[in-house]
This record gives C-alpha cells, sequence and structure tokens, in this order.
C-alpha cells in the first residue's frame, strides 16, 4: 500500500478537519459523519437512528 | 539493522508484563514489496520480546489467496490479530505499523491479550444485535 492513498481517502471522504467520524449502515445507502470527537453515547444512538431510517 | 533499540525491546518487555492470554499475529504480505519486507522484520522483532504469548504467521497473499480472502485481505502488508483461541478480533494494521501505529499496535497487543473492551455492557448488547453491515471510517491526525 502507497503512503499515497490515504490522501485519496481523505479527498474521497471530503475530510477537511480531524477528527471525522463516517458511518455507513447497509450496502452504503445510509450513511452520515461526524466532525468533532465523539462520545460513546452519542454514537450509538447515531448507529441506531441510521439502522431504523432502513426500516 | 535492527528496527528497535535496546531501549525500546526493554520497554516493550516492561509494558508486555501486562500480556494475559497468547495474540496470534497473522501478518499478510507479498514477495518483493518493501512494505512488507519492513513490516516482516519490525513484527518479528516484537514478538521476539515476548515469543511465550505473542506468536507469528507470515502469509503470502498470492500463495495463501484463500485465507486471505477469507480475512478480506486487500493490500499488503496486512496484519491481523487474532485472540488465544485464534479468532479474529476484527483488529486489522493495514500498511506498516510503525511511527505512530506503533504505539497502536502495542495496545491493540495489550487489549486482545486481556480480552479488554471499552465500550459499557449496554453498547455492547446493541452492537452483538445488530444485523446490518456497518463500515466506520475514523479519521484523525497523529498528534
Amino acid at each position: 500500500m502507497q503512503a499515497s492513498e490515504f490522501s485519496r481517502w481523505t479527498e474521497e471522504n471530503a475530510v477537511y478537519a480531524v477528527p471525522k467520524t463516517i458511518i455507513r449502515v447497509g450496502q452504503g445507502e445510509r450513511s452520515t459523519a461526524i466532525e468533532g470527537a465523539v462520545t460513546e453515547d452519542f454514537l450509538i444512538r447515531t448507529l441506531k437512528d441510521l439502522i431504523e431510517q432502513g426500516r | 539493522m535492527s528496527p528497535l533499540s535496546d531501549r525500546d525491546r526493554q520497554t516493550l518487555r516492561e509494558m508486555f508484563r501486562d500480556l494475559k492470554y497468547p495474540v496470534h499475529l497473522q501478518l499478510f504480505v507479498e514477495d518483493g514489496n518493501q512494505g512488507s519486507d519492513n513490516a516482516k522484520v519490525l513484527v518479528r522483532e516484537v514478538v521476539r520480546v515476548m515469543p511465550d504469548l505473542l506468536r507469528l504467521d507470515v502469509f503470502e497473499r498470492s500463495r495463501d489467496s484463500l485465507l486471505a480472502a477469507l480475512y478480506g485481505v486487500w493490500e499488503v502488508p496486512t496484519l491481523i490479530l487474532c485472540d488465544q483461541k485464534r479468532e479474529d478480533s476484527g483488529i486489522r494494521f493495514i500498511g506498516l505499523p510503525s511511527g505512530y501505529e506503533f504505539a497502536a499496535l502495542i495496545e491493540a497487543l495489550l487489549d486482545v491479550s486481556q480480552n479488554r473492551i471499552r465500550l459499557s455492557e449496554k453498547s455492547l448488547n446493541f452492537i452483538r444485535n445488530v444485523e446490518d453491515d456497518i463500515i466506520l471510517d475514523v479519521f484523525v491526525a497523529p498528534t
């Protein structure tokens, strides 16, 4: 793997500031991005919301 | 030249006192790949510090393609950490685990060896019951 891969990933995911967490559920049809620090509770709540959207 | 100094080895020996159960490291490499060669040297050095509890298997991705596919290895080098029962911990290091990644590798070895999960039981119960595939990409800076 080349170091240039990382810059490609950041471009593809529009990462202009860190930390940034990108969550994809299913085949990627449901996704969201969180910028800044993420608490465990917030992450779990966000995951629940994304999963619920698919039902 | 060894990637670890005597002082590094001494520090690792002290940190590895907290290892509890064996960890199996599965390293997928490719011949002629510089990153693979460097990863082999580095990981062998780490394992050599605590050979009773750290066990290394090196696989050629092209020769062991079935195993690589089972583990979902698509880049080399890829290092997979398995627990004492050789069960996949889900932790992977893609690329050479050196620099800032080296500290993350050592922490991960300790986590897997101690079966340490840093989530609450409530969160774990939720995750265990999730049926959808979830991908989390976390972009961070090393400092």
